[in-house]
């Protein structure tokens, strides 16, 4: 009986011992100075790479984009996505639900091509419709100062709809009657929403927003296609460094420290999660 | 206030099917300079496109795919089972809850290297089955998530019964657990399916010959080449990478719903 | 007239619920409405709150028009009605307090006010000690009285009730039902309750409306709709017997019922002992009907039945 139990349970949790395997060996990894295509055998130096790496302008330069874009177009997409769901639950028509399911199943790289059709200052759809009316378009994946917010438009474009989807989920769960007591309690439109369906859909509200949260960091396609990172360093996230100064160079030892670098800054978002998840789990 | 409330509606119906439109005209489009409608639509650009061997990535992305989520699925079922029904304390759920959550949180890019550096050494750089395995760090947590949560799903007295009846662990689990959780399995495995279908930083990091490149991939590196103007080639290629996902809206829109109010 | 609706029609879908339904309620009186569930009780109520629109027919409050199911139309927001609903649709995200004080909130009265207001009610009702809890703390009686709390906070024109009393411990219904009556008829209220429990019909209501297919189909005092009830439809859930008798219909009580002697023959079917009574069903005339006995009479043996008194209907 007993070793059958356990057999049952090991195979997952083997799987999730071999991340954080990987995990580990990626620290170990960032302390040595190891590259693929380099003659000799890799030395250790400690810390050398992770002082090497912060004291990089580019590195530098790369968190304070990733900061400004994970905060822009979380913020935009949970606001935007909790105005939508809000709008879409008080007129009833829940048929858009499985509508707003497409752009989850469309492939980041199309994304890619339909903004880049969408953008480009020249023959994009935005550009074609401006010209009749004698307006041009910004050259906003050419402009280091626009270029970021292109791609903060693309993130938004694609992923409001799971905020969407996720808080209006809440929302549907939410009994009728409470609404209707709520009306005949007199409270008009602006108290429905903030004293009654939000407070009642604040679960949902916040899952949204931790998940963005923590996906927010994952925009390497959308970045690298676009832009390769440029105009300069406009749109050098950290995704981007790693794969410049680390993967692309197969300069394993730095590429390693940065990725733990990653894994740590983005710990300021996943701690808080895992708090959350297992906080429901608890009940 | 109600039409301001269809305006929002109408507004999220046309952005979530805008780009697909676009693309769908776009690849449309004569070769040549960008015209949005084209005056006669063309089918050159699909044609151009299985030319550059599009057909043969799309094939692979089903392969790496398949395989991903068939991996994922071994390893989560028995355990996501095991740990809501047979028995195990709070401790060890609450621990696989939290390695789950934190597997789910970091991000991907943070495990490449390390990836990398292995596949090298082990010679499965440039192989669909090692890009299928350095998949479960995607797949893995939202499956063992999803599945554990199935798993708690189905009544507990169907579990008891088969225990009277004398039905030890692995039976429970082969004649109870798995049909029960079949169809959350199943929205699970699309759902991963979906994940990894249009992956590209992965890809296009551990396949680098054109034989075994994934859609993404080879989309990618369409839009950065020189066929970087052929908009016509770029939007066929693009909608016949958005198809197969596209199929299974069904079944997503379902389990988007239910993944929505379960436990995160 | 407080409340009043004339010859309302509602369908949904194809099922016509409301048939022309007429209900009058005068100033301060306690009426409730008594019929079989799903046959259209709340959804006049829901008419009457404004939740719901009829598809034609007239809805006043006060004497004025509220609804006439086209373009007249006052929103729940501005009918000053409360309503308990069945299951009492309390904001979970809310204490106690804050639920009651909700109305009070959204009318715009100043803070001082609305704390007066909330704990005079919490008094009436007695749910002081439990105001800092949230619905999910409190007990299923508690979360009743904090919902008739919150509808009466605002002295509304009219308090609709729907099922109020059907989620209570049987054992605490009677005192609870008592109590709010009571508190309803000190503060003056308008009451329109819907209910299809016959006793407690019986023993709250100024005046009862038997609701059957989509209409009332008698309206009155307990004890006149009691004794007289004006057709066979009424008859039977009043809890009359129903027998078919050379073309009319007899109507009678279960306490009428004589055994022993009698015009009629009937075979005893089954008996149950009720603590002061026998309950017995008997096949008689044609029809199966109930009676109450004081002394356990044998089953299965065909006897005599007599009727004390008996309505007479043309049959239907």
């Amino acid at each position: 009986m007993r070793p059958s139990r356990h057999l049952l349970l090991a195979p997952g949790l083997a799987g999730l011992a071999a991340y954080i395997a990987g995990l580990v060996y990626t620290v170990y990894l960032s302390t040595y100075q190891y590259s693929l295509i380099g003659i000799g055998r890799p030395k250790f130096v400690g810390l050398g790479n992770y002082l090497a790496v912060l004291s990089d302008p580019t590195f530098q330069t790369a968190v304070v984009i990733t900061a400004v874009f994970v905060a822009a177009a979380t913020a935009f997409e949970v606001l935007l996505g909790v105005l939508l769901a809000y709008w879409i639950y008080m007129s009833g028509r829940r048929w858009v639900a499985p509508l707003l399911t497409v752009p989850l199943l469309i492939p980041v790289v199309a994304y890619v091509v339909f903004w880049y059709f969408a953008v480009d200052f020249r023959n994009g759809v935005a550009a074609q419709i401006l010209a009749p009316l004698g307006l041009s378009m910004p050259n906003f994946l050419g402009d280091p100062n626009l270029a970021l917010w292109a791609i903060v438009g693309l993130d938004v474009l694609e992923l409001t709809p799971f905020v969407v989807l996720v808080v209006l989920a809440g929302m549907l769960g939410i009994p009728e009657e409470v609404l209707w007591a709520a009306r005949i309690d007199g409270a008009k439109r602006l108290p429905m929403a903030f004293k009654v369906v939000l407070p009642m859909a604040k679960t949902a509200i916040l899952a949204a927003l931790m998940l963005r949260l923590i996906d927010a960091f994952r925009i390497f396609a959308k970045v690298w296609l676009l832009t390769r990172g440029g105009p300069g360093d406009a749109t050098t996230t950290l995704e981007v460094f790693l794969f410049t100064r680390g993967i692309y160079p197969l300069d394993i030892g730095t590429g390693a420290a940065v990725s733990v670098l990653i894994a740590a800054l983005v710990s300021v978002a996943a701690i808080p999660y895992v708090y959350l998840v297992l906080r429901t789990w608890r009940a | 206030m109600a039409r301001l409330a269809d305006l929002a509606v109408a507004l999220a119906a046309a952005t979530a099917l805008f780009p697909l439109a676009v693309i769908l005209i776009a690849s449309l489009m004569p070769p040549g300079l960008p015209q949005f409608p084209p005056a006669r639509p063309s089918a050159a650009g699909y044609m151009e496109a299985l030319r550059l061997g599009f057909a043969q990535s799309l094939l692979n992305s089903a392969i790496v795919t398949l395989l991903a989520v068939a991996i994922t699925i071994a390893l989560s079922l028995p355990t996501g089972y095991a740990l809501a029904r047979l028995g195990f304390s709070r401790q060890v759920l609450m621990a696989s809850v939290a390695l789950v959550a934190l597997a789910r949180a970091l991000p991907p890019s943070s495990l490449l290297v390390a990836i990398y550096e292995v596949f090298w050494r082990l010679g499965l750089l440039n192989t669909l089955v090692g890009l299928a395995l350095a998949y479960q760090v995607y797949t893995l947590p939202l499956g063992l998530w999803l599945v554990t949560a199935f798993a708690f799903d189905y009544s507990e007295e169907v579990e008891r019964a088969a225990a009277v009846d004398g039905a030890g662990h692995l039976k429970r689990f082969a004649y109870v657990g798995l049909p029960m959780m079949a169809p959350g399995v199943a929205a699970t495995a699309v759902l991963a399916g979906i994940d990894v279908w249009g992956e590209y930083f992965y890809a296009s990091i551990l396949l680098n010959s054109p034989d075994v490149l994934t859609s993404s991939v080879m989309l990618g590196n369409l839009v950065t080449s020189e066929f970087r103007s052929e908009w016509d080639v770029l939007a066929a290629a693009s909608l016949l990478s958005t198809l197969p996902p596209l199929l299974f809206v069904g079944v997503a829109a379902r389990a988007m719903t239910k993944l929505a109010v379960s436990r995160w | 007239m407080a409340v009043s609706l004339r010859d309302v029609r509602k369908s949904f879908g194809r099922t016509q619920v409301l048939r022309g339904l007429d209900l009058e309620v005068g100033r301060g009186e306690y009426f409730v409405i008594l019929g079989p569930s799903g046959e259209g009780k709340t959804t006049t109520l829901n008419i009457a709150a404004g939740i719901v629109r009829p598809d034609g027919g007239e809805v006043r409050l006060d004497g004025s028009l509220v609804d006439d199911g086209r373009s007249v139309y006052v929103p729940p927001e501005r009918r000053n009605v409360g309503y308990v609903f069945q299951s009492y649709a309390l904001y979970p995200h809310m204490t106690a307090f804050d639920n009651i004080a909700f109305p009070l909130k959204m009318a715009g009265r100043p803070r001082e006010e609305i704390r007066r207001a909330v704990l005079e009610m919490a008094e009436l009702l007695n749910i002081k000690e439990v105001l800092e809890r949230k619905p999910a703390q409190l007990s299923g009686g508690q979360r009743q009285r904090v919902a008739v709390a919150r509808a009466l906070v605002k002295r509304p024109r009219a308090l609709l009730m729907d099922e109020p009393y059907s989620n209570i411990d049987p054992l605490l219904r009677e005192s609870v039902r008592a109590e709010i009556r009571r508190i309803i008829k000190d503060l003056g209220i308008t009451t329109v309750m819907v209910t299809h429990d016959r006793e407690e019909a019986m023993a709250l209501a100024d005046r009862l409306g038997v609701m059957r297919r989509g209409r009332l189909l008698q309206t009155g005092p307990p004890q006149e709709v009691f004794s007289r009830p004006c057709c066979p439809d009424v008859a039977s859930f009043m809890g009359y017997n129903l027998m078919p008798l050379d073309g009319r219909l007899l109507a009678f009580r279960p306490d009428d019922v004589e055994l022993g002697s009698g015009d009629f023959v009937g075979e005893v079917i089954d008996v149950e002992f009720r603590g002061r009574l026998w309950a017995v069903v008997a096949r008689v005339g044609g029809a199966v009907v109930k009676a109450y006995t004081q002394e356990r009479p044998p089953e299965g043996r065909r006897m005599k039945f007599g009727l004390r008194r008996a309505i007479e209907y043309a049959a239907e």
